[in-house]
C-alpha cells in the first residue's frame, strides 16, 4: 500500500470517526437534554397541580351533596342573594329546641333502648375497601419529588452510561487505527 | 445395612483434571452414581415449530416485539393509574389490573407457556431500548453470576414483608414506588451490563418464574447432534448481525432446563441449521429428569411456600384475633415487629421442615442433609404452584370484578355488580382441584428423582418416606387454610 493511500485511507477513517463521535455526541445531548425536560416540565407541573388542587376551594355546583348529609350547599354566584323565600344570610337565630315530653305517646325516651346489633357485612360490598390499611398512606403522595428524584436518577445514570460508551468507542478507534497504521507500517 | 447402603467415598471436583483424580473417579464404588450419570436426560416431545402458523410467528421479525408494544402501553396506563390516579385501591385501575388480574395469572402463564411472559414483559423491551440507547455492555459481575438467585431471594422475601409492613397491594402510591425502583433498576442493569442481566440475575419475578416455568408445558431444546457439527461460533447464544443474542444467556445446546428459557426465539431465528425445537410436555416432566440441583433454587421454594401460607393466615378471619393475643401477650403494640415475627416464623416453617426432612432422609440414603435438601426442595415446587394459584385464584375470581368495574370507569363506563366473578363454592372447588394436582405432582417428581437417583429399593424408600410426609403437612396445611373465608383486598 502507497504512501497515499494509507494518508487516504487514514482521513476517511478519522472522517467516519469523528462522524460516529459527533452522533453519539449528539444523540446523548439530545436524550439527556429531553429526560432532563420531561423532568423539570414535569415536575413544575405536578407541583402547580398540587398548589391548585390544594388552594381551588371545591365548588358545590360540581360535588354531590350526600344523602342525609348535615351540611346544606354553599350558595354560588348565580344564585340571587334576595330570592324570595330564602334566607341567604349567615346570622340566621339558632333555632331553639322545644322541650318534648317525656311521655309523647309512641315515644320511649328511656335510656333503656336495646343496643344496636351489628348487621354482617358482606364481604364484598361495593365502595368498601376492606383491607383497610391504605387510606393514611394514599392521602398525601409526595409525587413531584419522587418522580424528580426518578427522573433525575435516570437521566444521571443514562448520561454516565453514554459517556462510557462514547469513551469506550474512542478507545476501540484508537486500538483500529493503531492496528491500521502498525499494518501500513508493514 | 446393606451393600448398598455402605458410606460412599467423597467425590472428586470435576474442575481439575488429573490422572489420579480420574482413576479416583472410575474407581468409585457406590453404582447409583455410575447409574445415574448413565442415566439419559429428558425425552423430547412433539415439536410445535413443525406447525407453518406456530413457525411463522416464532421466525417473523415481529416477535416478540408486537406483542410488547401493547403491553408497555397497557403498562403505562397501569403505572399513570398507581402514581396519578385515585389513592383508593378499590378504585384505581393500576391496582386492580396488576394485582387482582395480572399477579394472579401468572403463575397460570408459567404452567403453561413456560416463562413466555419474561419475553414480552415491558421491563424487558426498556433494558433493550436502554441498551441500544447508551448501553456500555460490561460483563455481568461475578458475585451476580454466584450469588445472583440469593439476591433474587431476599428480595422477594423483603417485597412480601414491605407489602404487610408498608402496604404496597393495597396502595397504588406503594405499588407505584415499587413499580419506579424496579423500573431504575432496569434502566441501571441496561445501560451498564450486557444482554439482560436483571432478567437472568435480579429480577425477583424472574426467580420465581425460573422456578415455576420447570413444571411448564413448553421446553425449547436444540438437537444435538445437529449442534454438534454447527460451524457458526454458536450463533445462538451470540447471535447474528440481524438477531440479538441471547437475552438470559443461555446456550441451547447444553441447555436442559427451561428455568432461563423466556422463549424469545433469537435461538431459532439465527440458528443456520434449524436446530431448535419447541416441544410440548406434561407438566412438571422437567423435574423428573433433574441432574444439577441448586440449593437455592430449593430455598426458593420453600420461601415461596412460607410467604404463600402467611398471605393465607393474614387473610384469615382469625389474623386480628392472633394480632390482638399477641398484643396482650407480648405487651408490643407495633404491627411491623409482629409482623416481621410472624413472617420469619412463617417463612422458617417450611425451610425447617425440609431440613429436617433431608436430614432424616440423609439416613437412610447416605447422601448429606445439603444435598437431600437441593435435590427434593425441587419435588415440592408441584405443590408450591398449586398453593400459589388456589391462593391467587381467589384474588382473581373474589375480587374480579373490580377490575371491571375501574377499568370501566376509567373509559367512562358504569359496573354496579358485585366484585366476587364467582361464589366461595367454586372458588374452594377449584383450590382443592389445584392442590390434589399439585399433591400429585409433587409426589410423583419425588417418586421419579428418587428412582432416577437410586438403584436399591431401601434407599428409594429411606428417601421417600420423610419427603412423602413433608408433602402431606404442607398439603394439609394448605386445605385446612382454604377451609376459611378469606378477607378480601379491594
Amino acid at each position: 500500500m502507497s504512501r497515499t493511500d494509507d494518508r487516504t485511507n487514514k482521513s476517511n477513517y478519522s472522517r467516519s470517526a469523528s462522524e460516529a463521535l459527533l452522533w453519539r455526541r449528539i444523540r446523548v445531548a439530545s436524550v439527556g437534554a429531553t429526560v432532563a425536560g420531561i423532568t423539570v416540565l414535569g415536575s413544575l407541573m405536578l407541583s402547580s397541580q398540587q398548589v391548585a388542587s390544594a388552594s381551588t376551594p371545591l365548588s358545590a355546583a360540581v360535588v354531590p351533596v350526600a344523602v342525609g348529609s348535615d351540611n346544606p350547599p354553599a350558595p354560588t354566584a348565580s344564585m340571587p342573594a334576595d330570592m324570595p323565600g330564602m334566607d341567604m344570610s349567615g346570622s340566621s337565630p339558632a333555632p331553639t329546641e322545644a322541650p318534648m315530653p317525656q311521655d309523647m305517646p309512641g315515644m320511649d325516651m328511656g335510656g333503656s333502648s336495646p343496643a344496636p346489633t351489628e348487621a354482617p357485612m358482606p364481604q364484598d360490598m361495593p365502595g368498601m375497601d376492606m383491607g383497610g390499611s391504605s387510606h393514611g398512606a394514599a392521602a398525601n403522595r409526595p409525587l413531584a419529588p419522587v418522580l424528580g428524584t426518578f427522573s433525575g436518577g435516570t437521566a444521571a445514570v443514562l448520561l454516565t452510561a453514554g459517556m462510557l460508551r462514547r469513551k469506550d468507542q474512542s478507545a476501540d478507534l484508537v486500538k483500529k487505527a493503531a492496528r491500521i497504521s502498525g499494518r501500513g507500517k508493514k | 445395612m446393606s451393600q448398598d447402603l455402605r458410606p460412599r467415598p467423597k467425590q472428586p471436583s470435576r474442575s481439575k483434571s488429573s490422572p489420579r483424580l480420574d482413576r479416583a473417579i472410575k474407581a468409585r464404588t457406590d453404582p447409583d452414581d455410575a447409574r445415574f450419570d448413565r442415566q439419559p436426560g429428558e425425552p423430547l416431545g412433539r415439536d410445535i415449530l413443525k406447525n407453518r402458523y406456530v413457525s411463522a410467528v416464532m421466525r417473523s421479525r415481529w416477535y416478540p416485539g408486537a406483542f410488547q408494544i401493547p403491553i408497555a402501553a397497557v403498562f403505562g396506563l397501569v403505572a399513570y393509574e398507581l402514581l396519578a390516579g385515585p389513592p383508593d385501591a378499590h378504585d384505581n385501575a393500576g391496582t386492580a389490573l396488576m394485582w387482582v388480574l395480572w399477579w394472579p395469572l401468572l403463575p397460570l402463564l408459567y404452567v403453561l407457556f413456560g416463562r413466555l411472559w419474561c419475553a414480552v414483559c415491558p421491563f424487558a423491551a426498556l433494558s433493550d431500548f436502554v441498551q441500544k440507547l447508551v448501553g456500555v455492555n460490561r460483563p455481568v459481575p461475578p458475585f451476580l453470576k454466584k450469588y445472583g438467585i440469593w439476591i433474587i431471594d431476599a428480595t422477594f422475601l423483603a417485597i412480601t414483608w414491605a407489602d404487610h409492613v408498608f402496604g404496597i397491594v393495597e396502595s397504588p402510591w406503594g405499588s407505584g414506588i415499587l413499580l419506579l425502583l424496579l423500573t431504575f433498576a432496569v434502566i441501571v442493569s441496561g445501560a451498564f451490563f450486557q444482554r439482560r442481566t436483571f432478567c437472568r440475575y435480579l429480577c425477583f419475578l424472574g426467580g420465581l418464574s425460573g422456578n415455576y416455568s420447570r413444571t411448564g408445558m413448553l421446553a425449547l431444546r436444540a438437537d444435538q447432534e445437529v449442534c454438534a457439527t454447527c460451524t457458526s461460533k454458536a450463533a445462538c447464544y451470540n447471535g447474528t448481525d440481524t438477531v440479538a443474542a441471547c437475552p438470559l444467556f443461555s446456550f441451547p445446546r447444553t441447555m436442559d432446563s427451561s428455568a432461563n428459557c423466556n422463549l424469545c426465539a433469537n435461538c431459532i431465528k439465527a440458528c443456520p441449521n434449524d436446530a431448535i425445537s419447541i416441544t410440548v410436555r406434561k407438566p412438571t416432566k422437567e423435574l423428573w429428569f433433574l441432574r444439577n440441583p441448586k440449593i437455592e433454587e430449593s430455598f426458593l421454594a420453600m420461601a415461596i411456600m412460607g410467604i404463600v401460607i402467611i398471605q393465607n393466615v393474614t387473610m384469615l378471619p382469625g389474623w386480628a384475633d392472633a394480632l390482638a393475643w399477641m398484643n396482650r401477650t407480648t405487651g408490643i403494640t407495633s404491627y411491623p415487629v409482629i409482623f416481621t415475627a410472624v413472617f420469619a416464623v412463617g417463612v422458617s416453617i417450611p425451610v425447617a421442615l425440609l431440613t429436617l426432612a433431608a436430614k432424616v432422609a440423609s439416613l437412610g440414603n447416605l447422601e448429606s442433609t445439603f444435598k437431600n435438601f437441593a435435590r427434593f426442595g425441587y419435588a415440592l415446587i408441584p405443590l408450591d404452584v398449586a398453593a400459589h394459584l388456589a391462593h391467587n385464584m381467589f384474588h382473581l375470581l373474589a375480587e374480579g370484578g373490580s377490575v371491571i368495574s375501574t377499568v370501566g370507569t376509567l373509559f367512562g363506563g358504569h359496573y354496579t355488580g358485585s366484585a366476587m366473578l364467582v361464589g366461595n363454592g367454586p372458588i374452594q372447588v377449584l383450590q382443592y382441584t389445584f392442590l390434589a394436582l399439585g399433591l400429585a405432582g409433587s409426589l410423583y417428581t419425588l417418586r421419579a428423582i428418587t428412582h432416577r437417583r437410586y438403584l436399591t429399593p431401601a434407599r428409594r424408600r429411606f428417601t421417600m418416606l420423610p419427603f412423602s410426609v413433608l408433602i402431606g403437612i404442607l398439603t394439609a396445611l394448605n386445605v385446612v387454610m382454604f377451609m376459611y373465608p378469606m378477607a378480601h383486598r379491594m
